[in-house]
């Protein structure tokens, strides 16, 4: 009891870098926390508000006015909108997290080499995720591949767009070189860096091929086409994942054994207080604390919990643009019933409602659907675009068509006409997902689809805390006006 | 009534006729013969004698020369010069014939030194202590000076004690007296008459590591009258310092067992740091203020509070805003002394609850609200939801009327009562003292309970005379029922059916009963703390003391809550939570220190004192959670059958280490001259490596003018001093472990194990390793002085404060990957005056009638907070550049309260309301979609037309331009009475509520009622911060006044002392018009800048006025 005081800053029951990266099981244990970082509010529904609000495709109600919805979808873009430096903010806390276990892990003891370099790979995975988001809807950006220095961070200049996209290829490479194939909800295997480097370089072949900005440099869109075309016919060949036999079973229960799925997030349907997040409310009808069900008499017809925010809709004209017979239309919802037999049916007009974050568990405003981040339909139109009008081409296409109940696509199509048609299949069968407006950016199609010239259609500005408080970056007022 | 000091007046008499003595003839002196016949009278009388048979006067200073020593002589016809030498040869007092005039003086040869060598057995000595008008003065102390040999006077004044020969001198002190020095001279019985110290000058004072004589203070220190505060009843040692001393603002908003109460010296001086100042209970850093509840206000002798750099500094990283030493009472000499004390107080409110009586008027008002929202009405007469809302005609008609359920839910007259025992006693070599208090108090919502019992035991132990030992313990065993305030629901339900049951309307078989919802919940806290203290003290030689301190504060605190299935399953689909709450709070102490003390000649008074302090505080707590409960019956007493996945841990630890050394030289020139200086190294584990230490360095001079031969002499100065003093202290400003990068550590999925998993990353927490203290540069000036026998007291000081390397927020650039780092930057500055008058106004043997007037103003003032981008500094229109403080409130999204540069620290922000809007055009200054008839209207700052958050600016400042407080005490023979006034003036408060109260919604703007500054009726209109909200928090209360009657005991009584005591607290207040409860407001929250907000009102529990009665026993 009479001991000395001893200056020492000792911490007990706190981490601290130097007493937690000691361990594997400690490295795994903070890539669990890296993954959990798309779990953030201002990354995960942004992530939809960004990529999905200025498409059109989307409906926002004009009450909703949280996270700058109103904003974006009016295409009312400044440095100054929060939801910007929400996302950038997120994301660079993600690429933090997946670098500091990068910075640690080659001081630690491992049993097994090739662990350390699969905990590599998924890190390396989660940092080009996130690059790939950041160079998509900013263009050029700080790229950092170490722990950040605090004092460096406020003079860190933005690398160019080829730079980013230089390390997310290598960072993704690296990945599909050290990580196995496996199957593990929340976490990315081989298959999952495929597929994300198949996205990549159709991406680059897509904006090179229609001129989009600043892809200028992109030497060959070809090759980038057969780039793409080879890591997603690996990700088609692969063994755990594949399309499931119908929608249903990837929507609207989130089944998270489906095996469509190849990235999801890292969230636990079951949970209770862990790894929840209030994703559906958004996508939601307006209700308050009760259950709501669809026409679908039964116990499985809940679709939600606690009730929801009403904020997205899908547009009326686009859902009408569905051939009638399309069984995709049947996962959004027009009328909702508070009776599980079909009683009270509340009509919501011309509102389509998503279902595809619906999740028939949760409490008090959150929810326990398993949204994902990469699925194989998305993959297997990837492939598609990238190999054009061939017989892979249709078989893929058709793929996703029949499963939705409509015929094949018609043969004999040009290749423009054929690449057409896949983006069309694209929006129906991806929308709401956060892919419609990289695809829109990619193949130079923002102005005409949004039917008028906005600012920042290829590129948001860089948030104005950023531009603030790190010296090294210049604001790029040609962005505005990028065409 | 006006007693003069005769001895003084006759002093300047002398010295008067000495000038005119020096026309005299020089051969007076040789010519002059002397006869003297006296037998065992005292030096004065030979004196006086010799002054009445011939022209000699003697002038002499009345504090050096012994004239009650008692003599015989006999002599015939003899010079002066023999006379003289019979009178004072081979004494302390040396002569001086110059004419007619005999001066005296001390010896300055020590005519007795040669004896000193000499063995002597010691001499007993016997005397008897008493005040000017002879009333013994028991408990006195008696020390041989120079040595630790002393004794304490028994009740009839009496003592006896041995001293090593005839010349010890005896120091006899005691308190609110006058210490004065007795030679023994060889006598075997003295008595010792002791005047009244009525400016308190000669008390000990206790300071950091220390004690010194009031009148030798160089620092600011204020001490306060324990006597004056013992019979009001507060449980906050707090509370009782308001309006004690100058620069201490004291806010205490609320009278709950256990209220939050600001506590400030001088001014704010950290963004985030604490504000409060350090505590120190019997030399042990305790905490803060609110820490003392540990300790029964009863037990408490004295309390200082340091202020300035030189008092503080020597706490050096703690005492940046200012000390407060507690000292405890120790036993005295004497037989066992039983004491009893109790009370018994009611409280209650000075004002009713505002609330709705009138349910058609609240029914009309309701609709009309509803109608502005464009909603329908509420109260229409229709069930909606299966609630029925009777329409104002049924409320008119009597169908449905007003049931009163604040009464069932609030204490509206909440009972203290208060028991104060023990047993105080002992012989010379060993005090003690015993005591016990007990509390029970009733909260102001029903079930609220608050007890506490405190066993509290020091004893002082003199094992040599050079060895003494003291040793203290205090057990604080308390618990807190918290009452639920209960949802007052609708007030034309009736609470009960006419056979006491619980009424539930029929239509509505949900309907959740009040009382219920109160009983459905259970929520407590134990306490039981234990500190014991030890103290050795070596003296080996009387000029060096060596002491060793060790202090053990153990604090276990235990929260149980449960709520019931039926409660929780309201708000969320779990049935019942449960939970408990341990936290241990372990506190160790160590403080070594070296004195040495020595008096250099007649002039050169020197002391030295050297120590290290060892400091640990250890804070641990545990938390179970468990929800989902089979049954509510065990209440939290069974989590483990909550359902796995809803039994939740929580966990944490933190340790602070402070290791400090630190040294203080007293230097005394000529008991004129006073010099101080301070240092102190304190070294912190929650800093880094290169910041680990910080130095904090003081110096004082003070001079006592009055002991100036220019001022000696005259008559009506009786304390003339002036000091002045700079130094640094510092504040750690942050909490533990914030200069290391501190992992977040959050349980997520693992899919792979399919079961949760603590993970662990980096997250916002980045560490700052050159994190350093806030340091506080402090100067101060004073003057202090007394007259007319020290009726007459005035001080006035004036301090500038200049606060550096504020511990704030840097923030980063997003791609940082996290939002910010604390960091040193930024400068405070804080001045203020303080005075402080004193009088003595009527003051006899039986009446005395005194007054004392704090007065205190403190400027305060953000003088930088870093760049614009490093620390998000936002600069609006009128050129005001800020940080939000992060003060959210009811109604107002954005601003509320910044720290602006060039402003007082968390001044209130918004618009400057013009009035509500009447006409078509004025619709154009409204704000946002709030532009309707009877919405607020603003003034357009910068001119464009249309009122934008460009508009809003500084329109507030929290902080008094002043505070003050009066102390009156009369006493009229065994009748005593003190009152305290207590005012803040010039301070704004932000009343976010003001359109919400009744008050507020009956003075509505409508088309009928234009002429009002409220805004129309509504729901849905939440207004932006603006001047309405602004209200003056200016007060003037009658805080506390007590009444006493002591009792005339006989002697030789079973009882020694019988006190009757009736006290009020919160008599009366005058205010402003302020709106709300009481303008005496303060919001603790930690989530804010300075952890709370002083002049937020939210309405919560507010000041009550309590009476007191109760009875003192000592037998």
């Amino acid at each position: 009891m009479l001991s000395c005081s001893d200056t020492e800053e000792d911490p007990v029951g706190i981490y601290t870098y130097d007493n937690f990266f000691t361990s594997e099981d400690n490295v795994k244990s903070s890539l669990l926390y890296a993954y959990d970082n798309s779990r953030e509010f201002d990354f995960y529904f942004t992530y939809y508000t960004l990529t999905e609000l200025g498409t059109g495709s989307t409906f926002v109600t004009p009450n909703a006015i949280s996270n700058n919805m109103q904003e974006i979808k009016n295409w009312n873009l400044d440095p100054t909108i929060g939801a910007l430096q929400g996302f950038f903010e997120s994301s660079y806390g993600g690429i933090k997290k997946a670098n500091v276990i990068l910075t640690y892990i080659d001081e630690i003891e491992f049993e097994n080499e090739a662990t350390r370099n699969q905990y590599k790979g998924e890190a390396r995975f989660i940092r080009a995720f996130y690059y790939f988001h950041l160079v998509r809807l900013f263009g050029e950006v700080p790229v950092y591949t170490t722990e950040i220095d605090p004092d460096a961070s406020s003079n860190t200049p933005a690398s160019s767009v080829q730079e980013v996209y230089n390390q997310i290829i290598e960072d993704l490479n690296f990945a599909v070189a050290n990580v196995p194939a496996f199957k593990i909800p929340g976490r990315a295997d081989k298959t999952a860096a495929e597929a994300q480097l198949a996205k990549v370089y159709l991406h680059l072949a897509s904006s090179k091929e229609y001129g989009s900005p600043r892809y200028e440099w992109v030497a060959d869109q070809n090759q980038m086409y057969a780039n793409a075309a080879q890591a997603a016919k690996n990700v088609l060949n692969s063994a755990t994942f594949d399309l499931d036999a119908s929608v249903f079973d990837t929507f609207p229960d989130n089944d998270r054994e489906s095996n469509e799925k190849l990235f999801v997030w890292s969230v636990d349907v079951d949970g209770l207080e862990v790894g929840r997040t209030s994703l559906q409310t958004f996508f939601m009808p307006y209700t308050f604390y009760s259950q709501f069900y669809t026409d679908e008499p039964g116990t499985d017809n809940i679709i939600g919990y606690w009730g929801g925010w009403a904020s997205m809709s899908y547009d009326h004209d686009d859902y009408l643009s569905h051939d009638t017979n399309d069984q995709r239309l049947d996962l959004f919802i027009k009328t909702i019933y508070s009776d599980p037999n079909g009683g009270n049916p509340a009509d919501q007009g011309d509102i389509h409602y998503n279902l595809k974050y619906a999740s028939e568990t949760g409490a008090f405003y959150t929810g326990a659907a398993t949204p994902f981040f990469l699925r194989m339909s998305d993959i297997a139109l990837v492939y598609a675009e990238a190999v054009g009008p061939t017989g892979e081409g249709y078989n893929q296409i058709n793929r996703i068509r029949n499963r939705a109940n409509i015929g094949d696509l018609t043969p004999g199509l040009s290749r423009a006409a054929f690449i057409e048609a896949v983006w069309q299949e694209r929006q129906w069968e991806l929308v709401m997902e956060g892919y419609a407006l990289f695809d829109l950016r990619r193949t130079h199609r923002v102005d005409e689809y949004v039917g008028r010239d906005v600012d920042y259609s290829y590129f948001f500005p860089i948030p104005q805390r950023e531009v603030d408080l790190n010296q090294g970056i210049e604001t790029d007022s040609e962005k505005k006006t990028l065409n | 009534m006006l007693k003069f000091d005769l001895k003084m007046k006759l002093t300047t008499f002398l010295l008067f006729t000495a000038l005119i003595g020096l026309q005299a003839n020089d051969g007076y002196a040789q010519k002059t013969k002397v006869t003297l016949d006296v037998e065992n009278a005292t030096v004065l009388d030979i004196i006086d004698d010799i002054e009445a048979i011939t022209d000699f006067r003697f002038i002499y200073k009345v504090k050096v020369v012994n004239l009650q020593r008692k003599l015989s002589i006999k002599l015939e016809q003899e010079k002066i010069d023999v006379v003289l030498e019979r009178l004072f040869g081979n004494t302390a007092t040396d002569y001086k014939v110059r004419g007619t005039q005999i001066i005296l003086r001390p010896s300055s040869d020590k005519p007795k030194k040669v004896q000193l060598k000499v063995e002597q057995d010691p001499i007993e000595i016997t005397g008897v202590v008493m005040d000017e008008d002879g009333m013994p003065l028991p408990g006195a102390n008696i020390v041989e000076k120079g040595t630790t040999n002393g004794v304490t006077a028994d009740f009839d004044g009496n003592f006896s004690i041995k001293v090593a020969d005839e010349n010890a001198r005896l120091v006899v002190s005691y308190i609110g007296f006058a210490t004065k020095e007795v030679p023994v001279l060889g006598q075997t019985s003295v008595l010792v008459s002791l005047n009244e110290d009525a400016a308190g000058l000669e008390q000990v004072v206790v300071i950091g590591y220390g004690a010194v004589k009031k009148s030798d203070l160089t620092g600011s220190v204020t001490s306060i009258d324990t006597e004056q505060i013992e019979n009001i009843p507060v449980n906050q040692v707090g509370q009782l310092l308001q309006g004690r001393s100058t620069g201490l603002q004291i806010t205490a908003p609320s009278d709950d067992p256990e209220a939050v109460i600001s506590v400030q010296i001088r001014g704010a001086s950290s963004l985030f740091g604490s504000r409060e100042p350090l505590v120190v209970l019997d030399g042990i850093p305790f905490g803060t203020l609110q820490n003392l509840n540990q300790i029964n206000p009863g037990d408490i002798k004295s309390i200082e509070i340091l202020k300035d750099a030189s008092a503080a500094a020597i706490y050096g990283s703690q005492g940046a805003n200012g000390v407060i030493l507690v000292t405890t009472k120790t036993g005295s000499v004497g037989k066992p002394e039983v004491f009893i004390e109790t009370s018994y107080t009611v409280g209650g409110y000075t004002k009713d609850f505002e609330r709705f009586k009138d349910l058609e008027l609240y029914a009309n008002i309701e609709n009309t609200e509803n109608i502005n929202d464009g909603l329908a009405p509420s109260f229409d007469g229709t069930v909606r939801n299966g609630t029925y809302n009777p329409s104002p005609q049924e409320f008119a008609n009597g169908t449905y009327r007003f049931y009163d359920w604040l009464p069932l839910l609030r204490n509206l007259d909440p009972v203290t009562e208060s028991i104060r025992a023990g047993v105080n006693g002992g012989t010379e070599n060993n005090k003690y003292r015993f005591s016990l208090s007990y509390l029970d108090q009733e909260g102001s919502v029903k079930g609220d309970q608050f007890k506490k019992l405190i066993v509290f035991f020091k004893d002082a132990i003199d094992i040599t005379d050079k060895l003494k030992f003291q040793i203290s313990t205090s057990f604080s065993d308390g618990k807190r029922e918290f009452g639920t305030a209960g949802n007052p629901g609708r007030a034309w339900i009736k609470p009960f059916n006419e056979d006491g049951s619980y009424f539930i309307p029929e239509d509505e078989p949900n309907y959740f009963h009040p009382l219920v919802q109160k009983e459905d919940q259970f929520n407590q806290r134990t306490d039981f703390d234990v500190l014991a203290n030890a103290e050795l003290t070596w003296r080996p030689f009387p000029w060096l003391t060596a002491s060793s301190k060790f202090s053990y504060n153990h604090l276990a605190d235990t929260f149980d809550e449960y709520q019931k299935a039926k409660y929780t399953e309201l708000f969320n689909s779990y049935s019942g939570i449960g939970s408990v709450r341990e936290a241990k709070q372990r506190q160790t102490y160590l403080t070594n220190t070296l004195t040495f003390q020595k008096e250099f000649g007649e002039a050169h008074d020197l002391s030295v004192m050297v120590g290290r302090d060892d400091q640990i505080k250890k804070n641990r707590f545990i938390e179970i959670t468990g929800r989902d409960f089979v049954t509510d019956d065990l209440l939290n007493e069974n989590l483990p059958s909550a359902t796995i996945e809803n039994q939740l841990i929580d966990q944490g630890f933190v340790q602070e280490d402070l290791l400090s050394y630190y040294s203080r030289v007293n230097y005394n020139l000529l008991d004129k001259y006073l010099l101080t200086l301070t240092f102190r190294a304190d070294g912190s584990s929650k800093f880094g490596e290169n910041e680990k230490w910080g130095y904090f360095p003081a110096v004082a001079l003070a001079w006592k003018m009055h002991e100036e031969n220019f001022l000696k002499d005259v008559s009506y100065i009786d304390f003339l001093k002036l000091r002045v003093s700079g130094g640094i202290t510092g504040n750690q400003g942050i909490q533990p472990y914030l200069t290391l990068p501190r992992l977040n550590d959050v349980s997520v999925y693992d899919w792979e194990l399919g079961q949760n998993v603590l993970s662990a990353g980096p997250g916002d927490n980045l560490g700052n390793p050159n994190l350093r203290w806030e340091s506080t540069e402090h100067y101060n000036a004073a003057i202090e002085t007394a007259f007319f026998n020290s009726r007459l007291r005035f001080s006035a000081e004036a301090y500038f404060k200049h606060t550096t390397d504020l511990s704030r927020t840097q923030f980063l650039a997003p791609s940082a990957g996290a939002n910010s780092i604390r960091i040193n930057n930024g400068v405070i500055d804080n001045w203020g005056l303080e005075f402080q008058l004193g009088g003595d106004i009527v003051r006899t043997e039986n009446v005395s009638f005194s007054a004392d007037l704090n007065f205190s103003m403190n400027r305060n003032e953000v003088v930088d907070i870093g760049t614009a981008a490093g620390s998000g500094l936002i600069e609006d229109f009128s050129g005001n550049q800020f940080i939000d403080t992060g003060l959210s409130v009811q109604g107002s999204s954005g601003l509320n309260m910044v720290n602006a540069i060039g402003e007082p620290l968390s001044s209130f922000y918004g618009f400057i309301s013009e009035g509500v809007i009447q006409t078509e055009e004025q619709k154009a200054l409204g704000f946002g979609a709030r532009r309707n008839f009877g919405d607020f209207r603003y003034r357009d700052l910068n001119g464009n037309g249309i009122v934008d958050d460009q508009d809003r600016t500084i329109i507030g400042d929290p902080t008094p331009d002043f505070i003050a407080s009066l102390n009156l005490s009369f006493s009229y023979k065994n009748f005593d009475m003190s009152a305290m006034f207590n005012g803040v003036y010039g301070n704004d408060i932000l009343d976010r509520q003001r359109e919400f109260r009744p008050y507020g919604k009956t003075n509505a703007w409508s088309l009928d009622n234009q002429e009002t500054v409220f805004p129309a009726l509504s729901n849905s209109r939440n207004f932006p911060n603006n001047t309405f909200y602004i209200m003056d928090g200016s007060f003037l209360r009658l805080s506390a006044l007590t009444a006493g009657y002591n009792l005339v005991v006989p002697e030789q009584n079973f009882f020694k002392k019988v006190r009757f005591f009736f006290s009020g607290t919160n008599v009366f207040i005058i205010d402003n018009d302020f709106e709300g409860y009481d303008p005496e407001v303060y919001e603790a929250d930690s989530s804010l800048t300075g952890g709370g907000a002083i002049g937020l009102y939210r309405g919560g529990d507010p000041r009550q006025r309590k009476f007191t009665i109760g009875v003192n026993l000592t037998f």
